[in-house]
C-alpha cells in the first residue's frame, strides 16, 4: 500500500530526476551557475584584465562615480615574490580598471600582521597602487569602526570601515596554504579587514571566516593565483614553497573561487570545513557542475 | 655687526635642531617606494658620529673606532680653531636648554646676577676626567651622559610615547594624526617599561635650567668638558676694547656664566660663544677676535685625584653586578649582537636601535646584563617582535655593538628559543582550536608544528585536537608567537635567551 507521505517523496524524486535528465534542463540552467573565469598567463596584468573581461567585463561591477575598495591581502613583510602577500602587479592592475571604468576614488587597504610599515615597504603593492592613483593608506583607529556583523560566531566587531561604506568593494586575495584553516584565499581574506584581537578568532576560525565573508559582500573576487604557497603557509618564506601557476580567478562567487583554488592547493572543497560551512549558508558553490569556468590563456 | 652676531647664533642653533629632530624622527621605515630590504628615511647614526666624546670612549674601551666617526674631527677641529662652539651653535640638546633658560629668565623676578665664577662648573671636567678613566678601564659609560646619547634616548622611550598619547586622544585634525602616524611615530605600539624613569629624567635635567640657565651644559656635561679642554688653546677668544667699564651688564646676560665683565679673569673655556654679552653690552667694548692667550681652567690635584677613586671605586661597583650571562633568561640581545663582554664596551646606550625598531621588540634593559649593561637594548616579546626579514638596528648602529647583517644572514640568526606553558596554552590546557603562533612563525619550515592527537576539549567533547610544538633547530626567537599569543597576560609560548632550546643538533 502506498501511503502519501511515501507517494509523496516518489514524486518530488520522479519529478527530480526527469527535469535533470530531460534536454530542457532547467536545473541547470545557465544564468544560476556560478561564472568563475579562469585567464592564464606570464604578464600577470593582461591576465587580470582578461579574466575581468571574460566575467563580464568591469563596467558589469563598477559605475561611473563609484568609490571602490580594494582589499588585497597584504598581511606579511615578505618581498613579492614569496607569496605571502598578493602580487602587486595584480592590485595595481584592479585599481588601473576601476578608474577606467569612472571609478570617483579606489581605496587599497589592508590590516597587515606584521609591522604596517615593513608589510607596506616589501610588499610592494602601496607603490605599484599608488602610480595607478590609489588611496593607499595604514590603517589607524580611527578608521576602523564598532559593528554588528550578525555572524553566529562574530557579533560585535571592529571593521575596518571603506570596506563597509565604499559603493563597491573588490576581494584581491593571493591563494595560500594555511596553518590554521587549511587554505586561505577569498572568504579568509576578509580577517584583514576587522580589527580587534584576531587571534581570538582562530578558536572557531572556520565560522568567523564564513561570518566575515558573508558580512562583506565583494562585488568582485579576483584571486591572484599567479604564483602560490603551497606550504608553510600563510607567512611562506622560502622560494620553495612557491609554485608559478600564472593564473587569475574571477568570480563574485567567493565559494566557487576558493573550491577551484583549494584544488590548485592540492586539496579539495571537502577537507576545507569553511567551504562546507559557506557552502550549507548558501554563500556560493563548491561544487564545479554549478559553476559555468571559463577557461583562456594568452 | 657685533650686536647682531647672538642672532647668527640662534639660527645656527635652530637649523641644527631642525636637522636633529628631522634626522631623529625620520628614522622610521621608508615607505616612500619600493627596495629589495626595509631602509630608514634617514640616517640616525650621525647624530652620534659627530660627538667626539663617544669617538673617544669607543677608541679607548675597544680599540676600535668606526670610520663614521671621521666626522667627530669636524667637531675637534672647530673646537681647536674657536672654542666651544659646538655647545653654544650646534648640540640640539644644549639648544634645548637654551630655549628652557630662555624662558627661565623671562620668569626670573631679580636681576640674574653671577659676580664669581662657581667651582661647581669645573664638575664637569671631573665627570669627563671618570669617564675617560673608567673607558681606558674598558667600562663604556659614555652612554650615560654624553648630551647626544641621552637626548636621544629621551626622546626615543619618553617623549615618542608622550606623542603617542596625544595622538590617541583623537583631539587633533585627521590631517595632523596622518602626519603624526606617517611621519613623526610610523607605528601604533610603542610602549617602554622605563618610559617614565627617562622622564623623569628629561624633566630634572631641562627644569635645572630654572636654578641656573644650562644647567646641564656649566656643570655636568662631560661633552661640554671635553670642548672646554680642547678649547683651551684656541686662537679666537672673546675680548675686551680698552673703553670697557666693567659694568657688569654682560655677565648677567652670560648664560655660560663664562663671567665675560671680568677683564683679566674671563673663563674662556666656559664660554660657549652664544654672544649675549656683544648684544648687550651698552658701550660696544666687546668683540670676538684673535689672542693666543690660553684659557685658565684651574682643575685641582686633589679634585683630579678624588675623581680617580671615584671612577676606580665606581669601576669595581659596576663589575661586582656582572651578571652571568647564561642565568638571564630575559637577556635577549638584537641579532647581530657581539659576544656579550664586547657588547657591553662597544655599545654606546644611544637608544636609537630601539628608536629605529619597526615592532617595539628592543627596549632598554635594567639589570638583566648587570649594572654594566644598563640601558643597553634587551629583546621583550610582550610588547614587541622581531621583524624576520629586519636588519635595521644593526644597520645602524653606530659603533657596530650590533653588527650589520644581511637580510639572509639576520633571517637565521638566533637569538632566543620559543617555549611553551602547557598549562595555559588552550589546546594543550583545554583541548580547544587555536594555533595562533604556528600561523605567524616566519620560518620556511615553520618552528612550530602541530602534535595531533585524540582528545577532548573542556566540554568532554572528543575531537582531534592540534598542540604546538616547537623545532629548536627551527626558532630563531624572534617572538612574535609571544607577542601574538591569545592568552595575552602571561603568553602560554614565550622566550628566553638560551638558543636552540639548549639542543646540540647533530
Amino acid at each position: 500500500m502506498l501511503d502519501r507521505r511515501t507517494f509523496i517523496k516518489q514524486l518530488v524524486l520522479a519529478y527530480t530526476s526527469m527535469k535533470l535528465l530531460s534536454p530542457l534542463n532547467t536545473f541547470a540552467d545557465e544564468k544560476n551557475k556560478s561564472l568563475v573565469s579562469i585567464c592564464e598567463s606570464t604578464d600577470h596584468r593582461q591576465a587580470v584584465r582578461q579574466a575581468v573581461k571574460m566575467a563580464g567585463g568591469i563596467e558589469n561591477f563598477i559605475s561611473k562615480g563609484d568609490t571602490v575598495a580594494v582589499k588585497p591581502n597584504m598581511a606579511w613583510a615578505r618581498k613579492p615574490e614569496y607569496a605571502a602577500n598578493t602580487n602587486p602587479d595584480v592590485v595595481a592592475e584592479v585599481v588601473k580598471l576601476c578608474y577606467e571604468a569612472g571609478a570617483k576614488k579606489v581605496y587599497v587597504t589592508d590590516n597587515p600582521c606584521n609591522s604596517p610599515r615593513s608589510v607596506y615597504a616589501l610588499s610592494n603593492i602601496p607603490t605599484l597602487a599608488q602610480k595607478e592613483g590609489a588611496e593607499i593608506f595604514i590603517p589607524q583607529s580611527r578608521h576602523y569602526k564598532e559593528m554588528n556583523l550578525g555572524g553566529e560566531f562574530v557579533d560585535d566587531w571592529s571593521v575596518l570601515e571603506v570596506f563597509h561604506t565604499a559603493d563597491k568593494v573588490i576581494n584581491v586575495p593571493v591563494a595560500k596554504h594555511h596553518g590554521s584553516s587549511r587554505i586561505t584565499v577569498s572568504m579568509k581574506n576578509w580577517l584583514g579587514a576587522v580589527g580587534g584581537f584576531r587571534g581570538s578568532l582562530h578558536q572557531n576560525l572556520h565560522q568567523a571566516i564564513v561570518d566575515l565573508a558573508s558580512f562583506f559582500k565583494p562585488t568582485l573576487n579576483i584571486v591572484d593565483c599567479t604564483r602560490i604557497l603551497m606550504t608553510n603557509g600563510p607567512t611562506g618564506g622560502s622560494l620553495d614553497d612557491v609554485k608559478k601557476l600564472n593564473r587569475i580567478l574571477v568570480s563574485t562567487d567567493q565559494v566557487a573561487v576558493d573550491s577551484i583554488a583549494a584544488g590548485y592547493l592540492g586539496t579539495t572543497p571537502e577537507n576545507v570545513q569553511f567551504i562546507k560551512i559557506a557552502e550549507k549558508k548558501g554563500l556560493g558553490t563548491s561544487n564545479k557542475n554549478k559553476m559555468n569556468i571559463l577557461y583562456g590563456k594568452i | 655687526m657685533e650686536k647682531y652676531s647672538r642672532y647668527f647664533r640662534l639660527i645656527s642653533q635652530i637649523i641644527f635642531l631642525a636637522l636633529f629632530f628631522y634626522i631623529f624622527f625620520n628614522s622610521i621605515i621608508d615607505n616612500s617606494g619600493f627596495s629589495l630590504e626595509l631602509k630608514l628615511k634617514s640616517k640616525i647614526e650621525y647624530i652620534f658620529a659627530v660627538d667626539p666624546l663617544l669617538a673617544l670612549t669607543t677608541l679607548f674601551s675597544t680599540y676600535k673606532l668606526p670610520s663614521v666617526f671621521i666626522l667627530s674631527a669636524i667637531v675637534i677641529i672647530l673646537t681647536l680653531i674657536f672654542g666651544r662652539v659646538f655647545c653654544g651653535w650646534i648640540c640640539p640638546f644644549g639648544t634645548i636648554h637654551h630655549f628652557f633658560s630662555f624662558i627661565a629668565q623671562k620668569f626670573r623676578a631679580g636681576r640674574y646676577d653671577k659676580k664669581e665664577y662657581s667651582k661647581y662648573q669645573n664638575l664637569k671636567y671631573y665627570i669627563f676626567t671618570a669617564v675617560i678613566i673608567l673607558s681606558v678601564m674598558r667600562v663604556n659609560v659614555s652612554g650615560y651622559l654624553d648630551p647626544l646619547s641621552l637626548l636621544v634616548k629621551c626622546l626615543a622611550i619618553f617623549f615618542l610615547p608622550v606623542i603617542l598619547i596625544i595622538y590617541n586622544m583623537n583631539i587633533l585634525s585627521d590631517g595632523m594624526q596622518d602626519f603624526l602616524f606617517n611621519n613623526v611615530l610610523g607605528r601604533d605600539n610603542i610602549y617602554y617599561e622605563q618610559a617614565a624613569l627617562f622622564g623623569t629624567i628629561f624633566i630634572i635635567l631641562l627644569g635645572m635650567n630654572f636654578y641656573r640657565n644650562r644647567f646641564w651644559c656649566k656643570y655636568l656635561c662631560p661633552l661640554g668638558g671635553m670642548l672646554g679642554l680642547l678649547s683651551k688653546y684656541s686662537p679666537l677668544k672673546l675680548q675686551h676694547k680698552a673703553s670697557c667699564n666693567s659694568c657688569g651688564v654682560c655677565s648677567s646676560s652670560c648664560y655660560a656664566d663664562a663671567l665675560p665683565s671680568k677683564k683679566n679673569n674671563f673663563k674662556y673655556s666656559e664660554c660657549m660663544l652664544l654672544f649675549n654679552c656683544l648684544s648687550v653690552c651698552p658701550s660696544d667694548s666687546l668683540y670676538y677676535g684673535l689672542k693666543m692667550k690660553p684659557a685658565e681652567i684651574d682643575l685641582s690635584k686633589r679634585a683630579t685625584a678624588k675623581t680617580l677613586g671615584i671612577a676606580l671605586s665606581g669601576f669595581f661597583v659596576i663589575k661586582t653586578g656582572t651578571k652571568a650571562i647564561a642565568k638571564s633568561p630575559q637577556l635577549i640581545r638584537p641579532p647581530g649582537s657581539i659576544q656579550e663582554n664586547d657588547f657591553l664596551k662597544t655599545c654606546i646606550r644611544c637608544g636609537a636601535c630601539m628608536k629605529v625598531c619597526p615592532e617595539n621588540f628592543l627596549a632598554p634593559s635594567l639589570f638583566e646584563s648587570g649594572i654594566e649593561g644598563l640601558w643597553t637594548p634587551v629583546g621583550n616579546a610582550d610588547y614587541g617582535y622581531c621583524v624576520y626579514n629586519c636588519n635595521l638596528c644593526g644597520k645602524m648602529c653606530p659603533t657596530g655593538a650590533i653588527e650589520e647583517l644581511s637580510v639572509e644572514q639576520k633571517k637565521k640568526t638566533t637569538i632566543a628559543t620559543a617555549f611553551i606553558d602547557e598549562n595555559r596554552c588552550l589546546p594543550y590546557a583545554y583541548g580547544v582550536d587555536c594555533s595562533v603562533c604556528e600561523e605567524h612563525c616566519p620560518t620556511s619550515p615553520k618552528a612550530i608544528y602541530f602534535n595531533k592527537i585524540k582528545g577532548k576539549n573542556y566540554k568532554s567533547q572528543s575531537r582531534e585536537i592540534k598542540q604546538p610544538k616547537i623545532n629548536p633547530e627551527e626558532c630563531i626567537g624572534c617572538g612574535i608567537c609571544q607577542y601574538k599569543c591569545p592568552v595575552k597576560d602571561k603568553p602560554a609560548i614565550y622566550m628566553t635567551s638560551i638558543k636552540n632550546g639548549g639542543v646540540m643538533s647533530s
